[in-house]
């Protein structure tokens, strides 16, 4: 037997209107959903769509024209369902004026929670979030990176069982990318159910269960990530380097099939992936750097631009 | 201002706020209701029930740990937004204030004034628009910055949210208000340094020792002296009056050093009254004599435009009687103070301000007399109605035997059918008759001769001293307190002579004449005769003074017993015995005339002339007119006139023609009332006169008394003002909350006064359209309004619109309740019943309406910034 959702809504609808009661923006039309626990259920979708108008009518910030919506089985409105929850804002809206321990003492205050389980919680979550360096420092002195780490340790202060995430990665660097949405699968390893909204697609990819895409406040698409991505009518091989005879054979065979070959070339990394490497292998081997046109170890010839060792008179470039 | 304001009536301000809030709440309710039917169709009440219930369970599960979070965030957050930088301002202020407010040819009461006026008004005017524009904008700038969305997708309420805002500006307020509060007293009392002065006193006649004392006296709130030795040893007494002084010095230095240090103490306080006080007046009621002495409504009306006062004319019979209530040895002390503002109106020229401190100038002196009148209150309670007139030329001569035994004939009368009285008539006896019992009352309990008692014990534990001790200083003590006791005694002889037997003479003689020593003493109070004994007294009193006589130490102790004795014969004496009897059988009369019962009230005339032939000669010496006039002064106008009242009153009865003296509680002042009658002696001249222009000063308050409770006022103030604007920030934007806090504020303060007289009809010209009408019309507000459908018409709608002004009169605060500096800058203690009750009333009246409309509010809307 299926769990009971934790999130379902039912024809929600979401009309804004103007100061004399006019219909203004139709933001979210006859939306149903629902979001089972224990998964990372991802809300895509282009500017406009409607992503976070559901947010926020799931957090009872905005009050539902039509439909109904209830989570963790409480209506949206009740303020008792908050204990369980955890909401990162699209930009984090903290309090500019706190230092990162009194800001997460503060709303650690708001839940059940005693000194000693405040001290703990914020010490935990501050180095989570590698903020240990700066937890003293007012959040007006904070990078956007910065604010939206202190913004995520606020979100998970009460250790909740819902996680809302309005674009979790905007804003961050990719180590800051990577860490976060490693922090969201390790949510759902702990059995958390996590709901994101972002429109950067790699993002939602590589950590949503299901993904929901909205388009015009109209729900257009949902599934499991990779049975809508898995495109059944083709097939991709990856195999070791082959020389072009093996290419033309390999042709050859798949001809016999019935089948043709539509693309031959060496796979590439993703940008992100380079860009952590790169910063891996700097931490691991400081002192190195790219000097342009320097007897490199790379290969010149294919534009290769790696770092070389700084010779010992030069200082290290930072 | 007027400082004798009326008490607020705490129950009748609930009652008062129940009405106008379920008035209010009730048609929120309706409102509310029909909205929501409106919009939500059939669904509608289901949804308003939903929120009032959500309301009700938001309520009850308001979490103080959440609220205090908010506070203190509330308070981090303008700490942080550097609100305090307010104080700057303030520093500034008082730092160059000084330049622009001292003025030395002002009076120092003067200048009080002016620098307390300044020090509250600067706090006001700091603090209010600092914590109204913080409260203001801090939700506003909550929702547009959008953080309040991490606080809501908490377990926050929206009335947490609202609590919390509250309390944390109420607490940046507190701060602001208890550091400037204590800077300004500490500013003010720094102005005005207490009044100090030193002196150096050789206690040894003999030039070869030199025994120098230096002493300096300083005059704060309490006495504090210093004494140097001629060691150069100090030592420092603090007291709260001169007898602490003096017990606290006693014996620690030579005898002559005391009393110089206790002379400079008075020598200090005579020539500084002391500027910074907090004066407790306690104000009577006042009514009027006219020249013949006949009791008016009013004095005389001089054509002055401002009929506050009325004038008695001087060197007439007209005066001003004040009854004040309330006066009792433990409220008041030994000593009364009658502080009067008198205005004077002339009939021949003269300089005012200087009358009667330069020669030829016009005098204008005014006395008060202190006047217990019980034999005319009896005569006027007992001689009412038919049959009972002729009581009281009897009354008035103290004649009680006669007055029994007409009593006694009006109760045959009535019996024998001889006597009828009307239902009127007999009401007319019933309040007679219930007016003495209120009369008698008081006589329970009420000693007599009590300061003859504490004086003759005085006298009798001096000399029983000397005797044992033949100690030279107790002998030296002696002379004065038999001075006292024969001063006493000679005063109330004739009281004596009425209420001790022979037999009390007998032994009280016994005693005095067992050494032998004072045959004569002995001789005369056997004989009853009071004054011989009190002319002995004295006498005895010189010759030890004098060292001459016969008596030795030891042979004091018989006077001592004497005395005693004396005094154990008087304690216990009431000045009239069994008055609750008598009260019980003036009651009885009283109750049979009210039914019109003529046997009844015979019987009860009966009992009570039969009360009134025992009691006779204690009912003629305690229901006595008594008039005891005090020192005339010159009345100084535009300052104030203190009069000091002692309890032990010396004066000269002209029908007597002899010195006596009067106990300010025990004779004039009766139950706890007391009358003070004012008269201006110089012919010609008129004294304008008003019920605040008198007034008994109740012992002095500290300064800081006044002048923190002002502060307490500007905090009450305050928090009004965040309550209103935390309201008001829960549906508008920043900029619209501050005016519409502001508007409140300058309607609530500047236009309440006018509102409340539109709204009572006080203003003349009518209402909002009928003035209209009158301008266009160019009709004077005074004519009356012609009658047509038109004015009909007009003055109907004005009726409207009044109501619609009597709601806002109703809602806007008052916030004139909160202003109580003008009580600490004229030297004035705030009266609590007066000044801080309404205040503190007013600001919880708002606290729940603005919780229910800021959680309503903040609930009903959705918290995106638009």
């Amino acid at each position: 037997m299926q769990a009971e959702p934790v999130i379902q809504t039912r024809n929600l609808t979401k009309v804004y209107r103007d100061f004399w009661g006019r219909p203004k923006v139709r933001a979210l039309n006859s939306l149903t959903l629902d979001v089972r626990p224990g998964e990372v259920f991802g809300l895509l979708g282009p500017n406009g769509s409607g992503k976070t108008t559901t947010l926020k009518l799931l957090l009872g910030l905005l009050f539902p024209t039509e439909g109904e919506i209830s989570v963790l089985g409480k209506p949206a409105i009740d303020v008792g369902k908050n204990e369980r929850i955890g909401y990162l804002p699209e930009e984090s809206y903290l309090y500019r004026f706190l230092n990162a321990e009194e800001t997460l003492d503060f709303y650690g205050r708001l839940f059940k929670m005693s000194k000693e389980q405040r001290r703990q919680r914020s010490d935990e979550l501050i180095k989570q979030v590698g903020l240990d360096g700066a937890r003293r420092r007012q959040l007006k002195e904070y990078s956007k990176g910065m604010t939206r780490r202190i913004g995520l340790a606020q979100a998970l202060i009460n250790d909740p069982d819902l996680v809302l995430l309005d674009e979790p990665t905007s804003g961050l660097d990719p180590i800051g990318t990577r860490e976060m949405k490693d922090m969201i699968l390790r949510l759902r390893e702990q059995g958390k159910t996590v709901v994101m909204c972002s429109h950067l697609l790699a993002d939602v990819q590589d950590v949503c269960d299901r993904i929901a895409i909205l388009y015009g406040g109209e729900l257009k698409v949902m599934g499991r990530v990779e049975e809508l991505l898995t495109d059944q009518g083709e097939t991709e091989l990856l195999t070791s380097r082959l020389s072009p005879e093996a290419v033309k054979d390999v042709e050859a065979a798949l001809a016999r099939h019935g089948a043709t070959m539509k693309k031959v070339a060496h796979p590439t990394s993703t940008l992100e992936e380079l860009f952590l490497k790169t910063v891996e292998e700097s931490k691991l081997r400081p002192g190195r750097r790219y000097v342009p046109g320097g007897d490199g170890e790379g290969d010149k010839a294919n534009g290769d631009r790696r770092a070389e060792p700084v010779k010992a008179a030069s200082p290290p470039v930072t | 201002m007027s400082f004798d304001a009326e008490a607020f009536s705490i129950l009748q301000g609930i009652t008062h706020w129940l009405l106008i809030f379920s008035a209010v709440f009730g048609i929120a309710l309706v409102v509310a209701f029909l909205t929501s039917l409106v919009a939500g169709g059939a669904a509608g009440p289901g949804l308003f029930f939903n929120r009032l219930s959500e309301g009700a369970a938001d309520a009850a599960s308001t979490s103080w740990r959440r609220v205090w979070a908010l506070t203190m965030l509330t308070y981090k957050e303008a700490f942080r937004r550097k609100a305090l930088l307010v104080f700057v301002v303030f520093a500034l202020l008082f730092m160059f204030a000084g330049w622009f407010l001292t003025g030395t040819e002002q009076a120092p009461q003067m200048q009080v004034k002016v620098y307390v006026a300044f020090v509250l008004t600067a706090i006001s005017w700091l603090v209010l628009p600092v914590v109204m524009l913080l409260a203001c904008w801090g939700l506003p700038q909550d929702i547009q910055n959008r953080s309040i969305h991490t606080v809501v997708t908490k377990p926050a309420r929206r009335s947490e949210i609202v609590l919390g805002r509250m309390l944390g500006f109420i607490g940046i307020g507190t701060l602001l208000l208890a550091v400037m509060g204590a800077v300004g007293y500490v500013w003010t009392l720094r102005n005005f340094p207490a009044p100090s002065e030193t002196l150096a006193f050789d206690a040894d006649a003999d030039p070869d020792r030199e025994e120098t004392y230096e002493i300096s006296a300083t005059l704060g709130t309490r006495i504090n002296v210093r004494i140097e030795g001629p060691d150069g040893q100090a030592r420092r007494f603090v007291a709260a009056n001169d007898a602490e002084l003096a017990s606290l010095m006693a014996g620690r230095y030579p005898a002559p050093v005391e009393e110089q240090a206790r002379e400079l103490v008075r020598t200090l306080r005579e020539r500084n009254q002391p500027v910074l006080v907090s004066r407790v007046p306690v104000y009577g009621s006042i009514s009027f004599t006219d020249r013949e002495g006949n009791p008016v409504e009013r004095g005389i009306n001089v054509g002055d435009i401002w009929d506050f006062r009325s004038y008695i004319d001087g060197a007439t019979r007209a005066s001003a009687i004040w009854e004040f209530d309330g006066i009792s040895h433990d409220r008041m002390g030994d000593a009364l103070v009658l502080e009067s503002h008198f205005e004077a109106f002339r009939t021949h020229k003269g300089k005012i301000d200087k009358a009667g401190l330069e020669p030829g100038e016009e005098t204008l002196t005014c006395q008060f007399t202190l006047r217990n009148d019980l034999r005319s209150q009896t005569a006027r309670a007992l001689a009412v109605g038919k049959g009972f007139t002729h009581l009281e030329p009897m009354i008035r001569q103290g004649a009680f035997t006669p007055v029994a035994d007409e009593l006694a004939r009006i109760a045959d009368g009535l019996s024998g059918r001889k006597l009828t009285l009307t239902d009127e008539q007999f009401d007319d006896v019933a309040q007679g008759f219930q007016d003495f019992v209120e009369l008698l009352r008081p006589f329970e309990n009420k000693p007599a001769f009590s300061g003859l008692v504490a004086s003759a014990r005085r006298a009798a534990a001096d000399a029983r001293s000397a005797a044992e001790e033949a100690s030279l200083e107790r002998i030296s003590a002696l002379p004065s307190s038999l001075t006292g006791l024969s001063q006493d005694l000679a005063a109330q002889s004739r009281e004596l002579k009425a209420r001790i037997d022979e037999q009390t003479r007998t032994s009280v003689s016994k005693e005095l004449a067992a050494g032998g020593k004072f045959p004569e003493l002995a001789d005369a109070v056997a004989a009853g005769e009071l004054e011989t004994a009190a002319a002995q007294l004295q006498q005895l009193a010189e010759n030890l003074l004098g060292g001459e006589g016969t008596v030795d130490s030891a042979g004091l102790a018989p006077l001592a017993a004497g005395l005693n004795k004396l005094a154990d014969t008087l304690e216990g004496m009431q000045r009239l015995p069994e008055a609750d009897k008598l009260a019980a059988l003036a009651a009885d009369c009283a109750s049979a005339a009210d039914d019109s019962n003529p046997q009844a009230l015979a019987q009860a005339l009966e009992a009570l002339a039969g009360g009134f032939r025992e009691r006779a000669a204690e009912l003629e010496w305690a229901l006595a007119d008594l008039n005891v006039p005090l020192s005339s002064f010159q009345v100084r106008e535009f300052k104030e006139n203190l009069t000091p009242v002692r309890r032990t009153i010396v004066y000269h009865d002209d029908q007597l023609n002899q010195t006596r003296t009067a106990d300010l509680y025990e004779d004039l002042v009766h139950g706890d009332k007391l009358k003070i009658v004012a008269q201006c002696l110089d012919p010609g001249q008129l004294l304008g006169m008003a019920r605040p222009d008198l007034f008994i000063r109740t012992p002095d308050r500290p300064f800081a008394s006044g002048y923190f409770k002002a502060v307490l006022g500007i905090w009450l103030m305050m928090v009004l003002v965040v309550l209103i604007a935390v309201t008001a920030s829960t549906f508008l934007k920043g900029p619209v909350a501050t005016l519409l806090t502001f508007t409140l504020l300058i309607l609530g303060t500047g236009f309440h006064p006018f509102l409340s007289d539109l709204v009572k009809g006080d203003v003349k010209g009518g209402g909002v359209l009928e003035a209209a009408y009158r301008i266009g019309a160019g009709t004077a507000p005074t004519v009356p309004f012609e009658q047509s459908t038109a004015t009909e018409v007009i003055q109907t709608s004005d009726r409207v619109i009044l109501g619609g002004l009597w709601g806002v009169h109703k809602i806007v605060p008052d916030f004139n309740t909160f202003r109580m500096s003008p009580w600490v800058a004229n030297g004035f203690d705030v009266p609590w019943s007066t000044a801080l009750l309404p205040g503190l009333a007013t600001t919880f009246a708002y606290l729940l309406p603005c919780l229910l409309i800021g959680y309503f509010a903040l609930r009903l809307r959705e918290l995106e910034a638009k």
